[in-house]
């Protein structure tokens, strides 16, 4: 029990909501957690130094969160100035981090802030979108290697495709990939946004601005459905009647993509 | 644990001599000029699960050098279950890389399923050494790979000692027959701010079981604002007032060199890793310490001899 007693006590002195919670009476929140008297003692003889350990850990998390989400932190700083910092502050002593890599531990966060953050009216509602796309940009930078492709075959209608990894279809609410990076007060336009997100062979995350159409095409491709039948699945969900203009914007499509180097081609 | 110079399977590469630990601010130029080092240490947590451009960078690097892996979230001092899923992947990435061993911290840095990221201390309890060290052959049977434990930095001891540091490290380290990552500069550290002498510290610990070493170099901060100070303290009122953090963020001291002297007079050729993670100099900068440490790496182990 002491040793457990003692690492919970170090835990919330080190992601606790406040310093003041121990810093105050420090013989008092050794007692709380039930730390054994002998202990106590010896804690008590460098009462600052736990104050020291609060200030490493925090200083490590606060600090990938911050080099991950910078033109966010900018961007909050002109409608609250400081919330990052007191997000991430919440965020450690509700949560904490649950990755044992500390380069996640953003995503962590971001999925913990996202539902805070929308139901904030001193922020705006684009904030979360524009998060998520400055997140993306490094988790698609360092996903996973991919997994050596399938014999390919050329792309024929009722194939499957094979794309290259990693790639993603990011839906938002706004059009936060075409504002200014260096203008933290830019607003973005309000309208649905389909981006295929993917690393390319130098291992720059590149994107591409989909129609709604296309992005639901992609979809069922990546899903692995037939060429055709991805076609026409697509264009049912959609209401769009599959005719020469959609063919020829598929073509189109998959041509791009084949450039790009996100077809490699199809199934056998 | 005594062949500490270790051929990997594949490579047939050696690792000894001083080597360095491989960070993403050198990484372009370190490959591109590939310079003489004896070896390189990387993080697994850096690198798990992670493709893209440092991921191939890795693989070039390993290429050129021998590498070995330096663990910092296994938490072998922790209360919560060893995740079985860090540990097999840990076990796939070492034998990607072929390191001969793998290094942790003997402290903790999870609880209650939060983790740290951080290495925190534990209580130097004889009730203690069992349990840790049974974390530690679990850890080492779920990796495939010879073990050793880093004796950490720590600015309090949390709780009563029930026997000095280095008792408990050569306790751990006999009760699970792992080896010992000694880093000199921890040990000049806690020695500095704690008050017991180093190497009284070192006669204690299990020289025979040192795998590897690291040399660091550390900062004075004021005691309460935490606040870095440029140079040491001289005058002892003022010294009173401050102690060293491990911050990995300047030069290795004469201070920590002469250690790392007399201790590999006594252990003989280790391998001797060079970290650096906080302003972190020009690689040529860098390479300078590296020589350095060498000259001192190859005075004492010829006396060793």
């Amino acid at each position: 029990m002491s040793v457990l007693a003692l690492h919970a006590m170090i835990t919330e002195a080190c992601f606790g909501d406040s310093e003041a919670a121990w810093g105050g009476d420090l013989a008092a929140y050794l007692a709380k957690h039930g730390v054994d008297p002998e202990d106590a003692e010896a804690i008590l003889a460098s009462p600052r130094r736990l104050g020291l350990y609060r200030h490493l850990v925090r200083h490590n998390v606060v600090h990938v969160v911050g080099v991950m989400l910078e033109r966010t932190r900018a961007r909050l700083d002109v409608c609250v100035p400081g919330e990052l910092d007191r997000a991430v502050g919440r965020f450690l002593a509700e949560h904490g981090p649950r990755t044992p890599h500390l380069r996640d531990v953003p995503s962590e966060f971001l999925a913990w802030a996202s539902p805070r953050w929308r139901a904030d009216a001193r922020i705006p509602a684009w904030l979360v979108d524009y998060a998520e796309l400055e997140l993306v940009d490094f988790t698609i930078g360092v996903a996973p290697r991919p997994a050596t492709p399938p014999p390919l075959a050329d792309v024929k209608a009722n194939r499957a495709l094979v794309f290259g990894d990693p790639r993603v279809i990011v839906h938002l609410e706004w059009a936060v990939h075409l504002v200014p990076a260096e203008d933290p007060r830019a607003v973005p336009e309000k309208r649905p946004v389909d981006l295929l997100v993917y690393r390319d062979a130098k291992h720059c995350t590149r994107y591409l601005d989909l129609s709604p159409l296309a992005a639901v095409i992609l979809a069922r491709l990546f899903e692995g459905l037939p060429l055709a039948t991805a076609l026409k699945v697509a264009c049912e969900s959609s209401g769009v009647a599959l005719d020469d203009s959609v063919l020829g914007g598929a073509a189109r499509l998959l041509a791009d993509l084949g450039e790009r180097g996100v077809l490699l081609g199809a199934r056998e | 644990m005594s062949e500490r110079s270790v051929s990997t399977a594949g490579a047939q590469k050696s690792v000894n001599g001083v080597g360095l630990g491989l960070r993403w601010d050198f990484v372009d130029e370190l490959l591109a000029t590939k310079p003489h080092v004896d070896f390189l240490e990387i993080s697994p947590e850096n690198y798990m699960g992670r493709g893209g451009y440092y991921d191939e960078a890795l693989e070039r690097a390993r290429e050129l050098w021998p590498i070995v892996t330096h663990g910092l979230t296994m938490s072998l001092g922790g209360t919560d279950p060893l995740r079985e899923d860090y540990l097999a992947d840990v076990r796939r990435f070492l034998d990607r890389v072929e390191s001969p061993w793998h290094s942790d911290h003997l402290c903790f840095s999870t609880f209650g399923g939060v983790v740290l990221h951080d290495l925190l201390p534990i209580p130097f309890k004889k009730e203690e050494v069992a349990r840790v060290a049974d974390r530690i052959k679990r850890a080492q049977d779920a990796i495939g790979r010879p073990m050793a434990i880093e004796n950490v930095s720590s600015y309090m001891h949390p709780g009563k000692r029930e026997m000095s540091e280095a008792e408990f490290i050569a306790r751990v380290c006999e009760a699970a027959d792992c080896g010992l990552m000694l880093d000199v500069n921890n040990a000049y550290v806690n020695a500095t701010n704690f008050g017991f002498d180093v190497d009284e510290w070192m006669r204690t610990v299990p020289l025979e079981r040192v795998v590897q070493m690291h040399v660091a170099g550390h900062d004075w901060v004021s005691d309460g604002s935490w606040k870095a100070s440029d140079v040491a303290p001289t005058d002892p009122k003022e010294r009173e007032e401050m102690l060293i953090v491990d911050t990995h963020g300047s030069d290795c001291c004469d201070d920590v060199l002469a250690l790392l002297e007399r201790t590999l007079a006594r252990t003989g050729p280790v391998p001797v890793l060079l970290e650096r993670d906080q302003a972190i100099p020009p690689l040529d900068e860098l390479l300078r310490e590296v020589a350095k440490v060498k000259a001192i790496w190859t005075r004492a182990t010829a006396r060793a001899a």
